[in-house]
Protein backbone atom coordinates (compact mmCIF):
# COMPACT_ATOMS: atom_id res chain seq x y z
CA UNK A 1 0.00 0.00 0.00
CA UNK A 2 1.23 3.37 -0.89
CA UNK A 3 2.13 5.89 1.74
CA UNK A 4 -0.81 8.03 3.00
CA UNK A 5 -3.57 5.85 1.54
CA UNK A 6 -5.85 3.74 3.79
CA UNK A 7 -8.15 0.93 2.97
CA UNK A 8 -10.22 2.80 0.47
CA UNK A 9 -12.07 1.39 -2.49
CA UNK A 10 -9.54 1.48 -5.43
CA UNK A 11 -12.08 3.09 -7.74
CA UNK A 12 -12.85 5.83 -5.22
CA UNK A 13 -9.14 6.20 -4.60
CA UNK A 14 -8.56 6.86 -8.29
CA UNK A 15 -11.32 9.48 -8.20
CA UNK A 16 -9.71 11.13 -5.19
CA UNK A 17 -6.28 11.07 -6.89
CA UNK A 18 -7.87 12.54 -9.98
CA UNK A 19 -9.52 15.29 -7.88
CA UNK A 20 -6.30 16.02 -5.97
CA UNK A 21 -4.50 16.35 -9.30
CA UNK A 22 -7.12 18.42 -11.06
CA UNK A 23 -8.10 20.76 -8.24
CA UNK A 24 -4.67 21.38 -6.71
CA UNK A 25 -3.87 25.05 -6.15
CA UNK A 26 -0.33 24.47 -7.46
CA UNK A 27 0.61 23.64 -10.98
CA UNK A 28 1.79 20.09 -11.40
CA UNK A 29 3.99 19.08 -14.28
CA UNK A 30 5.63 15.81 -15.15
CA UNK A 31 8.62 15.78 -17.51
CA UNK A 32 10.68 12.92 -18.82
CA UNK A 33 14.46 12.60 -19.01
CA UNK A 34 14.57 14.73 -22.18
CA UNK A 35 12.65 17.54 -20.51
CA UNK A 36 9.47 16.96 -22.51
CA UNK A 37 6.22 17.67 -20.69
CA UNK A 38 4.37 14.43 -20.36
CA UNK A 39 1.57 15.38 -18.05
CA UNK A 40 0.22 18.42 -16.18
CA UNK A 41 -2.80 19.50 -14.24
CA UNK A 42 -5.27 22.23 -15.31
CA UNK A 43 -3.78 24.69 -12.85
CA UNK A 44 -0.47 24.62 -14.74
CA UNK A 45 -2.27 25.69 -17.93
CA UNK A 46 -3.96 28.45 -16.00
CA UNK A 47 -0.65 29.65 -14.52
CA UNK A 48 1.16 29.78 -17.82
CA UNK A 49 -1.83 30.84 -19.96
CA UNK A 50 -2.00 27.83 -22.27
CA UNK A 51 -4.97 25.92 -23.55
CA UNK A 52 -5.60 22.25 -23.04
CA UNK A 53 -3.26 20.13 -25.16
CA UNK A 54 -0.87 22.96 -26.05
CA UNK A 55 1.84 21.99 -23.60
CA UNK A 56 2.05 18.19 -23.86
CA UNK A 57 5.23 17.05 -25.57
CA UNK A 58 6.83 20.52 -25.46
CA UNK A 59 10.05 21.17 -23.60
CA UNK A 60 9.77 22.30 -20.00
CA UNK A 61 12.26 25.06 -20.90
CA UNK A 62 9.52 26.74 -22.92
CA UNK A 63 7.93 27.67 -19.60
CA UNK A 64 11.07 29.55 -18.59
CA UNK A 65 12.32 33.02 -19.58
CA UNK A 66 14.68 32.84 -22.56
CA UNK A 67 17.81 33.90 -20.75
CA UNK A 68 17.78 30.99 -18.33
CA UNK A 69 16.68 28.22 -20.67
CA UNK A 70 20.18 27.03 -21.54
CA UNK A 71 21.31 27.00 -17.95
CA UNK A 72 18.15 25.19 -16.95
CA UNK A 73 18.70 22.44 -19.51
CA UNK A 74 22.20 21.86 -18.16
CA UNK A 75 20.87 21.93 -14.64
CA UNK A 76 18.21 19.37 -15.58
CA UNK A 77 20.93 17.05 -16.97
CA UNK A 78 22.70 17.31 -13.61
CA UNK A 79 19.50 16.55 -11.77
CA UNK A 80 18.84 13.50 -13.91
CA UNK A 81 22.30 12.18 -13.05
CA UNK A 82 21.70 12.63 -9.33
CA UNK A 83 18.03 13.18 -8.68
CA UNK A 84 16.76 14.25 -5.24
CA UNK A 85 13.64 15.66 -3.71
CA UNK A 86 14.23 19.34 -3.25
CA UNK A 87 13.19 22.88 -3.79
CA UNK A 88 14.48 24.55 -6.87
CA UNK A 89 16.32 27.80 -6.84
CA UNK A 90 17.87 27.94 -3.41
CA UNK A 91 18.75 31.54 -2.75
CA UNK A 92 17.73 32.53 -6.27
CA UNK A 93 14.57 33.96 -7.65
CA UNK A 94 12.75 31.72 -10.13
CA UNK A 95 10.50 32.98 -12.87
CA UNK A 96 7.99 31.40 -15.20
CA UNK A 97 7.21 32.59 -18.73
CA UNK A 98 3.59 32.78 -19.75
CA UNK A 99 2.45 32.11 -23.28
CA UNK A 100 1.79 35.85 -23.71
CA UNK A 101 5.43 36.55 -22.91
CA UNK A 102 4.91 37.93 -19.42
CA UNK A 103 7.13 36.70 -16.61
CA UNK A 104 6.00 35.88 -13.08
CA UNK A 105 7.76 34.70 -9.95
CA UNK A 106 7.39 31.05 -9.05
CA UNK A 107 8.44 28.59 -6.45
CA UNK A 108 9.16 25.07 -7.65
CA UNK A 109 9.36 21.84 -5.69
CA UNK A 110 10.98 18.90 -7.47
CA UNK A 111 10.49 15.20 -7.06
CA UNK A 112 11.41 12.26 -9.21
CA UNK A 113 10.30 8.72 -9.74
CA UNK A 114 11.01 5.89 -12.09
CA UNK A 115 8.40 3.96 -14.03
CA UNK A 116 9.59 1.02 -16.10
CA UNK A 117 13.21 2.16 -15.74
CA UNK A 118 12.22 5.49 -17.09
CA UNK A 119 13.03 8.57 -14.91
CA UNK A 120 10.36 11.16 -14.52
CA UNK A 121 10.63 14.44 -12.72
CA UNK A 122 7.59 16.06 -11.22
CA UNK A 123 7.51 19.77 -10.57
CA UNK A 124 5.12 21.50 -8.20
CA UNK A 125 4.81 25.13 -9.39
CA UNK A 126 3.41 27.85 -7.14
CA UNK A 127 2.72 31.35 -8.40
CA UNK A 128 4.20 33.61 -5.74
CA UNK A 129 3.32 36.95 -7.36
CA UNK A 130 1.08 38.01 -4.50
CA UNK A 131 3.50 36.82 -1.87
CA UNK A 132 6.32 38.68 -3.59
CA UNK A 133 4.20 41.80 -3.72
CA UNK A 134 3.45 41.48 -0.02
CA UNK A 135 7.11 40.83 0.73
CA UNK A 136 8.18 43.79 -1.32
CA UNK A 137 5.62 46.01 0.37
CA UNK A 138 6.84 44.76 3.71
CA UNK A 139 10.43 45.44 2.71
CA UNK A 140 9.46 48.87 1.51
CA UNK A 141 7.66 49.54 4.75
CA UNK A 142 10.60 48.26 6.73
CA UNK A 143 13.01 50.35 4.73
CA UNK A 144 10.80 53.37 5.17
CA UNK A 145 10.43 52.69 8.84
CA UNK A 146 14.17 52.25 9.21
CA UNK A 147 14.73 55.45 7.31
CA UNK A 148 12.28 57.28 9.49
CA UNK A 149 13.83 55.86 12.62
CA UNK A 150 17.24 56.94 11.34
CA UNK A 151 15.96 60.38 10.49
CA UNK A 152 14.25 60.76 13.81
CA UNK A 153 17.35 59.55 15.62
CA UNK A 154 19.44 62.05 13.69
CA UNK A 155 16.89 64.76 14.47
CA UNK A 156 16.94 63.88 18.12
CA UNK A 157 20.71 63.86 18.17
CA UNK A 158 20.73 67.21 16.43
CA UNK A 159 18.07 68.49 18.79
CA UNK A 160 20.06 67.32 21.78
CA UNK A 161 23.16 69.01 20.38
CA UNK A 162 21.21 72.20 19.70
CA UNK A 163 19.77 72.11 23.19
CA UNK A 164 23.25 71.65 24.58
CA UNK A 165 24.65 74.51 22.50
CA UNK A 166 21.70 76.74 23.40
CA UNK A 167 22.07 75.82 27.03
CA UNK A 168 25.78 76.60 26.96
CA UNK A 169 25.05 79.89 25.21
CA UNK A 170 22.34 80.74 27.66
CA UNK A 171 24.72 80.00 30.51
CA UNK A 172 27.38 82.26 29.00
CA UNK A 173 24.84 85.01 28.34
CA UNK A 174 23.58 84.75 31.88
CA UNK A 175 27.10 84.96 33.20
CA UNK A 176 27.72 88.01 31.01
CA UNK A 177 24.44 89.55 32.11
CA UNK A 178 25.29 89.16 35.77
CA UNK A 179 28.69 90.70 35.03
CA UNK A 180 26.81 93.55 33.38
CA UNK A 181 24.55 93.98 36.38
CA UNK A 182 27.50 94.22 38.75
CA UNK A 183 29.36 96.51 36.32
CA UNK A 184 26.26 98.65 35.77
CA UNK A 185 25.45 99.01 39.45
CA UNK A 186 29.01 100.21 39.96
CA UNK A 187 29.16 102.45 36.88
CA UNK A 188 25.69 103.91 37.38
CA UNK A 189 26.22 104.95 40.97
CA UNK A 190 28.70 107.79 40.33
CA UNK A 191 26.82 109.59 37.54
CA UNK A 192 23.52 109.14 39.38
CA UNK A 193 24.89 110.76 42.51
CA UNK A 194 26.39 113.56 40.39
CA UNK A 195 22.99 114.10 38.77
CA UNK A 196 21.30 114.13 42.15
CA UNK A 197 23.88 116.58 43.51
CA UNK A 198 23.49 118.90 40.50
CA UNK A 199 19.70 118.77 40.78
CA UNK A 200 19.93 119.78 44.46
CA UNK A 201 22.28 122.63 43.57
CA UNK A 202 20.00 123.83 40.77
CA UNK A 203 17.17 123.98 43.29
CA UNK A 204 19.34 126.01 45.66
CA UNK A 205 20.62 128.38 42.94
CA UNK A 206 17.08 128.85 41.66
CA UNK A 207 16.30 130.68 44.90
CA UNK A 208 19.09 133.21 44.29
CA UNK A 209 18.52 133.27 40.53
CA UNK A 210 22.17 132.44 39.75
CA UNK A 211 21.63 131.63 36.08
CA UNK A 212 25.26 130.83 35.24
CA UNK A 213 25.57 128.22 38.00
CA UNK A 214 22.24 126.68 37.06
CA UNK A 215 23.41 126.33 33.45
CA UNK A 216 26.66 124.75 34.63
CA UNK A 217 24.75 122.06 36.52
CA UNK A 218 22.29 121.54 33.67
CA UNK A 219 25.31 120.86 31.46
CA UNK A 220 26.76 118.49 34.05
CA UNK A 221 23.49 116.57 34.19
CA UNK A 222 23.43 116.36 30.38
CA UNK A 223 26.97 114.97 30.31
CA UNK A 224 26.19 112.36 32.93
CA UNK A 225 22.96 111.30 31.24
CA UNK A 226 24.96 110.90 28.05
CA UNK A 227 27.44 108.66 29.93
CA UNK A 228 24.58 106.53 31.25
CA UNK A 229 22.99 106.30 27.82
CA UNK A 230 26.29 105.22 26.37
CA UNK A 231 26.62 102.43 28.99
CA UNK A 232 23.12 101.22 28.16
CA UNK A 233 23.76 101.45 24.42
CA UNK A 234 26.93 99.41 24.77
CA UNK A 235 25.09 96.73 26.61
CA UNK A 236 22.13 96.66 24.25
CA UNK A 237 24.48 96.38 21.26
CA UNK A 238 26.39 93.68 23.08
CA UNK A 239 23.25 91.73 23.81
CA UNK A 240 22.02 92.06 20.23
CA UNK A 241 25.32 90.98 18.81
CA UNK A 242 25.74 88.12 21.30
CA UNK A 243 22.32 86.63 20.71
CA UNK A 244 22.77 86.07 17.01
CA UNK A 245 24.79 86.87 13.95
CA UNK A 246 23.31 90.09 12.63
CA UNK A 247 23.39 90.14 8.84
CA UNK A 248 25.34 92.99 7.28
CA UNK A 249 23.38 95.45 5.17
CA UNK A 250 25.61 96.95 2.56
CA UNK A 251 25.01 100.39 1.13
CA UNK A 252 27.22 102.76 -0.83
CA UNK A 253 28.60 105.67 1.19
CA UNK A 254 30.83 108.66 0.56
CA UNK A 255 33.39 108.06 3.28
CA UNK A 256 34.45 111.74 3.52
CA UNK A 257 30.96 113.08 4.27
CA UNK A 258 30.25 110.05 6.41
CA UNK A 259 33.26 110.88 8.61
CA UNK A 260 32.58 114.63 8.63
CA UNK A 261 29.02 113.90 9.82
CA UNK A 262 30.45 111.61 12.47
CA UNK A 263 33.02 114.21 13.56
CA UNK A 264 30.26 116.79 13.87
CA UNK A 265 28.18 114.43 15.96
CA UNK A 266 31.05 113.29 18.20
CA UNK A 267 32.34 116.77 19.02
CA UNK A 268 30.06 116.71 22.08
CA UNK A 269 32.05 113.83 23.58
CA UNK A 270 35.36 115.74 23.47
CA UNK A 271 37.02 117.17 26.53
CA UNK A 272 37.83 120.90 26.62
CA UNK A 273 40.39 121.74 24.00
CA UNK A 274 40.35 118.35 22.30
CA UNK A 275 40.22 118.87 18.55
CA UNK A 276 39.24 116.17 16.08
CA UNK A 277 41.20 116.22 12.87
CA UNK A 278 39.84 114.22 10.01
CA UNK A 279 41.52 113.72 6.68
CA UNK A 280 41.03 111.44 3.73
CA UNK A 281 43.85 110.26 1.51
CA UNK A 282 43.47 109.62 -2.21
CA UNK A 283 40.77 110.39 -4.74
CA UNK A 284 38.50 107.35 -4.17
CA UNK A 285 35.72 108.24 -1.71
CA UNK A 286 32.94 105.74 -2.47
CA UNK A 287 32.65 102.36 -0.77
CA UNK A 288 29.84 99.88 -0.11
CA UNK A 289 29.74 98.77 3.53
CA UNK A 290 27.32 98.26 6.41
CA UNK A 291 26.73 101.89 7.43
CA UNK A 292 25.52 101.19 10.98
CA UNK A 293 28.32 98.79 11.87
CA UNK A 294 30.94 101.14 10.45
CA UNK A 295 29.38 104.06 12.32
CA UNK A 296 29.39 102.11 15.60
CA UNK A 297 32.98 100.96 15.12
CA UNK A 298 34.39 104.44 14.35
CA UNK A 299 32.24 106.10 17.04
CA UNK A 300 33.57 103.71 19.67
CA UNK A 301 37.19 104.27 18.69
CA UNK A 302 36.88 108.09 18.53
CA UNK A 303 34.99 108.40 21.83
CA UNK A 304 37.60 106.12 23.47
CA UNK A 305 40.36 108.32 22.05
CA UNK A 306 38.73 111.43 23.59
CA UNK A 307 38.07 109.64 26.84
CA UNK A 308 41.56 108.28 27.39
CA UNK A 309 43.38 111.48 26.34
CA UNK A 310 43.86 114.60 28.41
CA UNK A 311 42.17 117.95 27.80
CA UNK A 312 43.64 119.82 24.86
CA UNK A 313 45.03 116.66 23.28
CA UNK A 314 43.97 116.17 19.64
CA UNK A 315 42.49 113.03 18.14
CA UNK A 316 43.02 112.19 14.48
CA UNK A 317 40.84 110.14 12.16
CA UNK A 318 42.25 109.16 8.82
CA UNK A 319 40.62 107.22 5.98
CA UNK A 320 41.63 106.01 2.55
CA UNK A 321 40.26 103.56 0.01
CA UNK A 322 42.61 101.40 -2.02
CA UNK A 323 41.47 98.57 -4.28
CA UNK A 324 38.02 98.52 -2.67
CA UNK A 325 39.45 98.22 0.83
CA UNK A 326 38.69 100.94 3.36
CA UNK A 327 41.48 101.78 5.81
CA UNK A 328 40.57 103.71 8.94
CA UNK A 329 43.02 104.92 11.53
CA UNK A 330 42.09 106.54 14.84
CA UNK A 331 45.03 107.92 16.81
CA UNK A 332 45.33 109.72 20.10
CA UNK A 333 48.14 111.03 22.31
CA UNK A 334 46.55 109.76 25.47
CA UNK A 335 47.43 107.42 28.30
CA UNK A 336 47.97 104.33 26.12
CA UNK A 337 47.38 100.70 27.08
CA UNK A 338 49.65 98.82 29.50
CA UNK A 339 51.61 96.18 27.57
CA UNK A 340 50.37 93.32 29.75
CA UNK A 341 46.73 94.33 29.13
CA UNK A 342 47.05 94.59 25.37
CA UNK A 343 46.33 90.89 24.58
CA UNK A 344 42.97 91.10 26.41
CA UNK A 345 41.77 94.36 24.94
CA UNK A 346 38.93 92.87 22.86
CA UNK A 347 37.62 90.59 25.62
CA UNK A 348 34.13 91.58 26.86
CA UNK A 349 34.11 93.48 30.17
CA UNK A 350 37.89 93.69 30.18
CA UNK A 351 39.28 96.97 31.46
CA UNK A 352 42.92 97.92 31.43
CA UNK A 353 44.51 98.59 34.82
CA UNK A 354 45.18 102.26 34.08
CA UNK A 355 41.52 103.11 33.32
CA UNK A 356 39.77 101.52 36.29
CA UNK A 357 38.93 104.91 37.73
CA UNK A 358 37.45 106.12 34.42
CA UNK A 359 33.86 105.24 33.58
CA UNK A 360 33.47 102.44 31.07
CA UNK A 361 31.74 99.15 30.41
CA UNK A 362 34.63 97.17 28.99
CA UNK A 363 32.37 96.35 26.07
CA UNK A 364 33.28 99.05 23.57
CA UNK A 365 36.36 97.49 21.99
CA UNK A 366 34.81 94.04 22.07
CA UNK A 367 31.90 95.47 20.08
CA UNK A 368 34.25 97.18 17.64
CA UNK A 369 36.02 93.87 17.04
CA UNK A 370 32.71 92.08 16.51
CA UNK A 371 31.50 94.70 14.02
CA UNK A 372 34.78 94.54 12.13
CA UNK A 373 34.57 90.72 12.06
CA UNK A 374 31.00 90.87 10.80
CA UNK A 375 32.07 93.23 8.03
CA UNK A 376 34.81 90.75 7.09
CA UNK A 377 37.57 93.16 8.14
CA UNK A 378 40.52 93.24 10.48
CA UNK A 379 41.52 95.42 13.40
CA UNK A 380 44.87 95.93 15.09
CA UNK A 381 46.48 98.55 17.25
CA UNK A 382 49.75 99.86 18.55
CA UNK A 383 50.00 101.56 21.89
CA UNK A 384 52.68 103.02 24.11
CA UNK A 385 51.71 103.65 27.71
CA UNK A 386 51.82 107.37 28.35
CA UNK A 387 52.19 108.23 24.66
CA UNK A 388 48.93 107.19 23.03
CA UNK A 389 47.23 104.54 20.94
CA UNK A 390 46.57 104.03 17.26
CA UNK A 391 43.79 101.72 16.09
CA UNK A 392 43.68 100.59 12.51
CA UNK A 393 40.74 98.89 10.78
CA UNK A 394 40.70 97.41 7.29
CA UNK A 395 37.22 96.87 5.91
CA UNK A 396 36.75 95.23 2.51
CA UNK A 397 34.00 96.43 0.23
CA UNK A 398 30.87 94.36 0.84
CA UNK A 399 30.43 92.38 -2.35
CA UNK A 400 26.68 91.81 -1.76
CA UNK A 401 25.72 95.12 -3.28
CA UNK A 402 22.29 96.42 -2.31
CA UNK B 1 6.82 129.67 -1.61
CA UNK B 2 8.20 132.66 -3.48
CA UNK B 3 11.13 131.85 -5.77
CA UNK B 4 14.24 133.74 -4.84
CA UNK B 5 15.33 136.66 -6.92
CA UNK B 6 18.87 136.34 -8.24
CA UNK B 7 21.37 138.94 -7.19
CA UNK B 8 21.06 141.65 -9.82
CA UNK B 9 24.81 142.36 -9.81
CA UNK B 10 25.45 139.06 -11.56
CA UNK B 11 23.80 140.52 -14.63
CA UNK B 12 22.84 137.11 -15.89
CA UNK B 13 19.68 135.04 -15.82
CA UNK B 14 18.87 133.31 -12.52
CA UNK B 15 19.67 129.61 -12.16
CA UNK B 16 16.44 127.96 -11.09
CA UNK B 17 17.20 124.23 -11.09
CA UNK B 18 19.88 121.98 -9.63
CA UNK B 19 20.49 120.40 -13.04
CA UNK B 20 21.24 123.80 -14.55
CA UNK B 21 23.50 124.72 -11.64
CA UNK B 22 25.43 121.45 -11.94
CA UNK B 23 25.84 121.96 -15.69
CA UNK B 24 27.14 125.51 -15.20
CA UNK B 25 29.50 124.46 -12.37
CA UNK B 26 30.91 121.66 -14.52
CA UNK B 27 31.70 124.22 -17.23
CA UNK B 28 33.61 126.56 -14.91
CA UNK B 29 37.20 127.26 -16.00
CA UNK B 30 38.27 130.08 -13.66
CA UNK B 31 37.64 129.86 -9.89
CA UNK B 32 35.92 133.30 -9.88
CA UNK B 33 33.18 131.84 -12.05
CA UNK B 34 32.00 129.66 -9.17
CA UNK B 35 31.08 132.80 -7.21
CA UNK B 36 29.28 134.24 -10.23
CA UNK B 37 27.33 131.04 -10.68
CA UNK B 38 26.37 130.96 -7.01
CA UNK B 39 25.23 134.61 -7.24
CA UNK B 40 22.82 133.58 -9.98
CA UNK B 41 21.33 130.71 -7.95
CA UNK B 42 17.61 131.29 -7.36
CA UNK B 43 16.38 127.79 -6.65
CA UNK B 44 13.08 127.70 -4.82
CA UNK B 45 13.16 126.12 -1.34
CA UNK B 46 10.21 124.04 -2.53
CA UNK B 47 12.61 122.30 -4.94
CA UNK B 48 15.20 121.62 -2.24
CA UNK B 49 13.02 120.74 0.74
CA UNK B 50 12.10 117.27 -0.55
CA UNK B 51 15.83 116.50 -0.71
CA UNK B 52 16.45 117.48 2.92
CA UNK B 53 16.99 114.82 5.57
CA UNK B 54 15.99 116.56 8.78
CA UNK B 55 17.64 115.16 11.87
CA UNK B 56 16.44 116.30 15.31
CA UNK B 57 19.86 115.64 16.85
CA UNK B 58 22.17 117.14 14.29
CA UNK B 59 22.13 119.44 11.28
CA UNK B 60 22.29 117.33 8.12
CA UNK B 61 24.65 117.41 5.15
CA UNK B 62 23.98 115.96 1.74
CA UNK B 63 26.11 115.98 -1.34
CA UNK B 64 24.06 117.04 -4.37
CA UNK B 65 26.82 117.09 -6.96
CA UNK B 66 30.53 116.42 -7.10
CA UNK B 67 33.42 116.38 -9.55
CA UNK B 68 37.17 116.38 -8.88
CA UNK B 69 37.10 120.19 -8.86
CA UNK B 70 34.00 121.02 -6.83
CA UNK B 71 31.14 119.71 -4.75
CA UNK B 72 27.72 121.11 -3.95
CA UNK B 73 26.16 120.38 -0.56
CA UNK B 74 22.72 120.87 0.86
CA UNK B 75 22.84 121.73 4.57
CA UNK B 76 19.66 121.62 6.66
CA UNK B 77 19.37 123.11 10.15
CA UNK B 78 16.48 122.75 12.53
CA UNK B 79 16.06 125.85 14.75
CA UNK B 80 18.98 126.04 17.19
CA UNK B 81 21.16 123.54 15.32
CA UNK B 82 24.68 124.54 14.39
CA UNK B 83 27.93 123.25 12.98
CA UNK B 84 31.01 122.73 15.06
CA UNK B 85 33.68 125.39 15.02
CA UNK B 86 35.67 124.06 12.12
CA UNK B 87 37.87 124.64 9.14
CA UNK B 88 38.79 122.56 6.11
CA UNK B 89 41.23 122.22 3.28
CA UNK B 90 38.98 123.49 0.52
CA UNK B 91 40.48 126.50 -1.27
CA UNK B 92 37.13 128.26 -1.50
CA UNK B 93 33.64 127.87 -0.13
CA UNK B 94 30.43 129.71 -1.01
CA UNK B 95 27.43 129.57 1.29
CA UNK B 96 23.97 130.71 0.23
CA UNK B 97 20.92 130.42 2.50
CA UNK B 98 17.91 129.45 0.41
CA UNK B 99 15.52 129.20 3.34
CA UNK B 100 15.70 131.03 6.66
CA UNK B 101 18.95 132.62 7.83
CA UNK B 102 22.17 131.47 9.41
CA UNK B 103 24.58 133.19 11.75
CA UNK B 104 28.22 132.99 10.80
CA UNK B 105 30.96 133.34 13.41
CA UNK B 106 34.63 133.50 12.47
CA UNK B 107 37.50 132.58 14.76
CA UNK B 108 41.23 132.94 14.94
CA UNK B 109 43.84 131.06 16.91
CA UNK B 110 45.65 132.89 19.71
CA UNK B 111 49.40 132.24 20.10
CA UNK B 112 48.61 129.77 22.90
CA UNK B 113 46.41 127.79 20.52
CA UNK B 114 43.11 128.91 21.99
CA UNK B 115 40.23 130.16 19.87
CA UNK B 116 39.40 133.84 19.61
CA UNK B 117 36.15 134.95 18.07
CA UNK B 118 36.85 137.58 15.42
CA UNK B 119 33.46 138.41 14.01
CA UNK B 120 29.87 137.52 13.52
CA UNK B 121 27.30 138.24 10.81
CA UNK B 122 23.85 137.15 9.81
CA UNK B 123 23.51 135.51 6.39
CA UNK B 124 19.95 136.16 5.35
CA UNK B 125 18.07 134.33 2.62
CA UNK B 126 19.67 134.76 -0.79
CA UNK B 127 22.85 136.40 0.50
CA UNK B 128 26.03 134.78 -0.81
CA UNK B 129 28.97 134.37 1.56
CA UNK B 130 32.48 133.41 0.49
CA UNK B 131 35.03 131.72 2.70
CA UNK B 132 38.46 131.87 1.13
CA UNK B 133 41.47 129.81 1.85
CA UNK B 134 42.48 127.01 4.08
CA UNK B 135 42.18 127.51 7.82
CA UNK B 136 39.25 129.91 7.90
CA UNK B 137 37.82 128.82 11.21
CA UNK B 138 34.06 129.38 11.42
CA UNK B 139 30.71 128.18 12.66
CA UNK B 140 27.22 128.43 11.19
CA UNK B 141 24.09 128.34 13.34
CA UNK B 142 20.40 128.60 12.69
CA UNK B 143 19.10 131.12 15.25
CA UNK B 144 15.51 130.19 14.34
CA UNK B 145 12.65 130.46 14.76
CA UNK B 146 12.16 128.48 11.50
CA UNK B 147 14.25 125.92 9.66
CA UNK B 148 17.23 126.99 7.58
CA UNK B 149 18.63 125.51 4.37
CA UNK B 150 21.89 126.56 2.74
CA UNK B 151 23.54 125.58 -0.52
CA UNK B 152 27.29 125.23 -0.01
CA UNK B 153 29.77 125.01 -2.86
CA UNK B 154 33.32 123.84 -2.21
CA UNK B 155 36.13 124.08 -4.74
CA UNK B 156 37.89 121.76 -4.43
CA UNK B 157 35.87 119.12 -2.60
CA UNK B 158 36.65 118.85 1.10
CA UNK B 159 39.05 116.11 2.15
CA UNK B 160 40.13 117.43 5.54
CA UNK B 161 37.91 118.65 8.34
CA UNK B 162 39.11 119.91 11.68
CA UNK B 163 36.73 120.33 14.61
CA UNK B 164 37.84 122.76 17.34
CA UNK B 165 36.62 122.69 20.86
CA UNK B 166 34.69 125.81 21.70
CA UNK B 167 35.24 125.60 25.44
CA UNK B 168 38.82 126.76 25.14
CA UNK B 169 39.83 130.16 23.88
CA UNK B 170 37.92 133.36 24.33
CA UNK B 171 36.00 133.73 27.58
CA UNK B 172 32.80 134.53 25.72
CA UNK B 173 32.69 130.94 24.52
CA UNK B 174 33.90 129.01 27.51
CA UNK B 175 31.43 126.68 29.14
CA UNK B 176 28.79 127.08 26.43
CA UNK B 177 26.90 123.83 26.12
CA UNK B 178 26.69 122.46 22.60
CA UNK B 179 22.96 122.08 22.13
CA UNK B 180 23.23 120.63 18.64
CA UNK B 181 24.81 117.41 19.79
CA UNK B 182 22.55 116.75 22.77
FE1 LIG C 1 31.95 125.25 6.87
Amino acid sequence: MAHGESNVDPVQLDRVRELLFSTAAEGLVLVDRTGAIRMHNPRLLELFGYREGELLGRSIEELLPHHIRQAHAAYREGYNAMPAKRHMGHGRELFGLRKDGTVFPVEVGLNHFTVDHELYVMGLVTDITERKKAEEALQRNNAELEKRVEERTAELALGAKAVEVAFQREKELNALKSRFVSMASHEFRTPLSTIMGSADLIARHAETGDRERILKHVQRIRTKVRDLTSILNDFLSFERISEGEPATQAEPIDIVHFCIGLAEELRGTAKPGQALEYDHGGEERAITVDRTMLLNAITNLVTNAFKYSPEGSPVTLHTSITNSVLDITVADRGMGIPTEDQPHLFTPFFRAQNVLTIQGTGLGLHLVKRYVDLMGGQIDFTSMPGQGSTFHMRIPENSQRP
Amino acid sequence: MMPLIADERSGAAPIATLEELARILDGVLLPEAYGTAMQRVAISPAVLEPLCLWNPRQYSRQCLHRTHSHELLLICYEPGQRTSIHDYDSQSAWIKPVLGQVVEERFGLAPDGSLVRQGMQVLSTGKLEHLGGEGTIHRHSNPGPGRAITLNLYARPIRRWRVYDERTGSSSLSGTPDAASE
